[in-house]
């Protein structure tokens, strides 16, 4: 009996998704909002629940996709672009695919299973710590003076130097 | 006994790598759009396999080009 239980909790386990979507970029404002919330009901219809959800905006893609619609290719090279954040069995995520395959209005998609922790607040950090100065080792110190010490020649002494030099 | 070294101030304070940050994402792409090494990322292997797939997610979605000439 245990045993069952146990199996029937699995079967019922929610995974977090994320499903990112491209949309045709021909849609107006009203059918925007209706093929969203088609993509909400296909989710929630499986047994998903919906947990947070970014709202379509025009995007400028990187390359150009193409779509087979109505028996031909349709090339595309902005579209709307949305995210919805969901929770559903792992059962459902074959008849969620199919859904999405046959979706007209989908230039692309892309279902993901993100870390939990973006779920999470951000954790606060401490600040950091001031960085301490750094000790100069006393030979170098003592090499430095050495070398200001035979820096200081008089003119003359200069003078000498170089004459000796060129004779 | 060999010292790990710690290159501070390369390393990225990401906590995951979403494919649609794409600022973020950018920085671990070399000017001809490929993916660093971790020589250069100086990622934990965890952290370079999780940047890898994003990274392609985020092609694949049209966010990144695969090429850039």
């Amino acid at each position: 009996m245990a045993e069952k239980t146990t199996h029937e909790d699995k079967e019922k386990a929610l995974t977090l998704y994320e499903l990112g979507y491209h949309l045709v970029p021909s849609l107006g404002e009203d059918d925007l909002a209706l093929r969203v919330t088609d993509l909400q009901k296909a989710i929630t219809a499986l047994g998903g629940s919906i947990l947070s959800e970014g709202q379509p905006q025009t995007f400028t893609l990187e390359y150009t996709m193409r779509k087979m619609r109505g028996g031909r290719w349709d090339s595309y090279d902005s579209s709307f672009f949305g995210w919805i954040r969901f929770e559903a069995p792992s059962e459902a995520m074959s008849a969620l695919k199919d859904v999405l395959e046959h979706n007209e209005y989908l230039v692309r998609y892309l279902i993901i299973k993100p870390d939990p922790i973006i779920l999470a607040p951000e954790p606060v950090r401490a600040p950091r710590k001031e960085t301490t100065e750094v000790e100069v080792e006393p030979k170098a110190l003592v090499h430095k003076q050495d070398e200001e010490e035979k820096g200081e020649v008089s003119e003359e002494e200069l003078d000498k130097q170089i004459e000796q030099l060129i004779h | 006994m060999i010292e790990k070294k710690k290159a501070e101030g390369v390393l990225p304070d990401v906590r995951y790598f979403d494919y649609k940050d794409v600022e973020t994402l950018k920085r671990f792409l070399n000017p001809h759009g490929r993916i660093q090494s971790r020589n250069h990322t100086s990622l934990p292997a965890r952290q370079q396999r999780l940047l890898a797939r994003a990274v392609k997610n985020a092609r694949f979605m049209g966010f990144l080009p695969f090429v850039i000439r």
